[in-house]
């Protein structure tokens, strides 16, 4: 079969690229490994959710482990990875904080000395950012002083008794806040129900307000005529004479192979640098983009550190959507006072449901098995503070994703596996933002206040093993996104990004992936959209 | 001691709010939906049991938890999501937390509208990102 283009993994990046070059016209076919969800089969539909949460909606793949999840070996790192295979990729249990980069995090090498700088700006990127928010229906307000202007925001998600407790503690600090943007649409629109403060956005969204791709980009470009293979597995980019053809895949325990013109790699970090360096053939004996060794290399974790606190009285604290509540950027740009460069966000979480409260108090000491146990639960329940702090990652060559050629997984495929250690530049700024995000929540009255970090099962951002940039000799692809030397093969994920800013990525991660599907049709198909 | 006894000495309820501890019924339930986890833990049990002799301490549940989490903490983890999950099945548990004792959706809760003034003080300081354009 025969298409114009292949996009390789349904999740945000894809799905963002896919419904762009749906949108032209051009014939195109998105390749899943994973499944299509059911909705009323979420775990927020029953009174499990907590458990299924914690099995088969877990955000480890070797917890999950379903037959379209592939596991990686995580032994050699500091931080575990999180994902999610399924139509809609990693969006189906992301909480939806969806923040941009800022301008200065394009630049970390001229500004600050550190990193490299990105192949283009904030406002190259800004018209990208726009159109992404539109289709991914994000809600926040307008006039944060953190950011140049944003604006046609749905109304933001309401941050409750417990947000404006927490944002009285900026306050009395003098630092910036502000209420989360979120990919959660807060009014009805474009076929989405409004968001109804179920709380485990990160199990999936029965309501349909929270924008995984499945219900924005893949939903209207399904509609347009994109075809979907999924349960599908891809195990090698096919080449001639540097040019992509196609790819070969597992469907139904059957080998297949698609042809096309261009193909879009968007298997995250980890999946598009296992999928380049598996493709070795004739001309590419390392691997496709992989003649300067770079493919896995430099990969980005945002390690994360957290402080929880507790409330003297009850609040909503463990109601409404887990992951966005409201943030700061006070220490976000590099200062001369601080002890690293680059910075981080400060993100304040909801809480969980009773089990999670309870299992963290037994952890704690703070709650006995016994029977004290139900008074003991409700002294914690709803009470609960947490501030999550993301760290901005630098590239390091020796974090990476490598190929175990002596084990293969059930498709046949190299096992995976993950170097990662924290850099000292990270260890310093987490450290920084644990201290800072205790202040806060001692100034809003908590108690018991604690934090660590970094938060061992993070690994949700993965980001920089594909880095695009000007030279080939330090690069994968060029500045639109496009392998060195192959022709016709495009990465549209997070791999792209030479450097990882202090942010949620998923937001950046669409907007490059529509900016370099705009390039890429330009450049094949004389196409573009206005 | 049984595997119900253990259950049933970490979550003994709560006359005061009468909540029942954990029961025989969901004994049953806890062995259809997680048997190797029953499977598992009667064995560790059976193991503390014999290091341990005497387990007239008014404790010793506890006591096997720890041992437990000593010795395979992921089984304790593990052991301690079933447990709570099946015991928070029970609605009246639910309730006595102020929890809606159905699911989660489609109901959803009502969180209080924000009050924007409380955003003026951080407006006013003006900018805070760096222009690199």
């Amino acid at each position: 079969m025969d298409y114009d283009v292949l996009v390789v993994g349904a999740g945000a990046g894809g799905a963002a690229a896919a419904w762009y070059m749906t949108k032209l016209g051009l014939k195109v076919a998105c390749i899943e490994r994973g499944r299509w969800q059911d909705p009323n089969k979420y775990p927020s539909t029953g009174l499990d959710w907590e458990y299924r949460k914690s099995s088969d909606y877990s955000y480890n793949p070797n917890i999950r482990n379903l037959p379209e999840d592939y596991s990686i070996d995580c032994s050699d790192s500091d931080i575990a990875i999180a994902n999610f295979n399924g139509v809609g990729g990693s969006t189906i249990l992301f909480s939806g904080h969806f923040l941009r980069f800022h301008p200065s995090n394009f630049k970390t090498k001229t500004l600050d000395g550190v990193g490299v700088d990105w192949p283009l700006s904030y406002s190259e990127l800004e018209p990208y950012y726009n159109l992404n928010d539109q289709m991914m229906s994000v809600s926040g307000l307008s006039g944060d002083p953190a950011y140049p202007p944003i604006d046609n925001l749905l109304p933001p998600i309401p941050i409750g008794q417990y947000g404006e407790a927490i944002a009285k503690g900026f306050n009395a600090l003098s630092w910036h806040w502000w209420p989360s943007y979120a990919a959660i649409a807060t009014r009805a629109r474009g076929g989405q129900n409004p968001c109804v403060n179920l709380g485990p956005c990160n199990t999936g969204c029965p309501q349909g307000a929270k924008s995984s791709v499945d219900v924005t980009y893949i939903a209207q470009a399904v509609r347009m005529g994109l075809t979907v293979y999924d349960r599908t597995t891809v195990t090698k980019v096919f080449v001639e004479e540097g040019m992509v053809q196609g790819v070969h895949a597992i469907r139904d325990n059957q080998a297949i192979t698609l042809k096309a013109k261009v193909v879009l790699l968007a298997c995250n970090a980890i999946g598009t640098a296992r999928l380049l360096l598996a493709s070795k053939q004739n001309a590419h004996e390392q691997g496709l983009g992989n003649n300067q060794g770079l493919v896995g290399k430099f990969l980005m974790l945002h390690p994360l550190g957290y402080v929880e606190g507790l409330f003297a009285q009850p609040t909503d604290a463990d109601m409404g959507p887990q992951g966005c509540c409201i943030f700061s950027h006070q220490f976000y740009e590099t200062h001369p006072d601080n002890p690293f460069k680059c910075g981080y966000t400060l993100h304040v979480l909801r809480g969980g449901g009773a089990i999670q409260t309870a299992c963290g108090g037994l952890d704690r000491q703070e709650l006995k098995w016994g029977s004290d146990f139900l008074a003991g639960l409700q002294s914690l329940y709803n009470r609960r503070a947490i501030i999550s702090v993301i760290c901005e990652d630098l590239p390091e060559v020796g974090n990476q994703v490598l190929l175990d050629d002596t084990r293969r997984d059930k498709d046949g495929l190299p096992i995976v596996k993950v170097k990662y250690k924290l850099g000292d530049n990270s260890k310093a700024m987490m450290s920084h933002g644990i201290s800072q995000a205790k202040k806060v929540l001692k100034e809003a009255g908590l108690k018991s206040i604690r934090g660590f970090g970094p938060v061992p099962d993070a690994g949700w951002h993965q980001l920089g093993t594909a880095r695009m940039g000007v030279n080939p000799r330090d690069s994968v692809t060029s500045p639109i996104g496009e392998v060195h030397d192959v022709r016709g093969l495009f990465v549209v994920d997070g791999s792209l990004f030479p450097t990882s800013a202090g942010v949620n990525p998923a937001a950046t991660i669409q907007a490059l992936s529509l900016y370099v599907a705009e390039h890429a049709a330009k450049n094949y198909f004389s196409r573009g959209l206005q | 001691m049984t595997f119900l006894e253990l259950c049933q000495q970490l979550l003994p309820g709560d006359a005061r709010h009468a909540i029942r501890a954990f029961s025989l019924e969901q004994l049953k339930t806890f062995q259809q939906r997680f048997p190797n986890t029953c499977t598992q833990i009667e064995a560790y049990l059976q193991q503390f049991v014999e290091q341990r002799g005497d387990l007239n301490q008014p404790h010793w549940a506890e006591a096997f938890m720890q041992y437990l989490k000593n010795n395979n903490n992921l089984a304790h983890k593990q052991f301690r999501l079933e447990l709570l999950t099946i015991y928070c099945l029970d609605s009246a548990m639910l309730q006595k937390l102020g929890l809606p004792f159905t699911p989660l959706f489609p109901q959803g809760q009502t969180l209080d509208n924000m009050n924007f003034e409380a955003l003026e003080a951080v407006f006013e300081r003006g900018p805070i990102w760096r222009q690199v354009d």
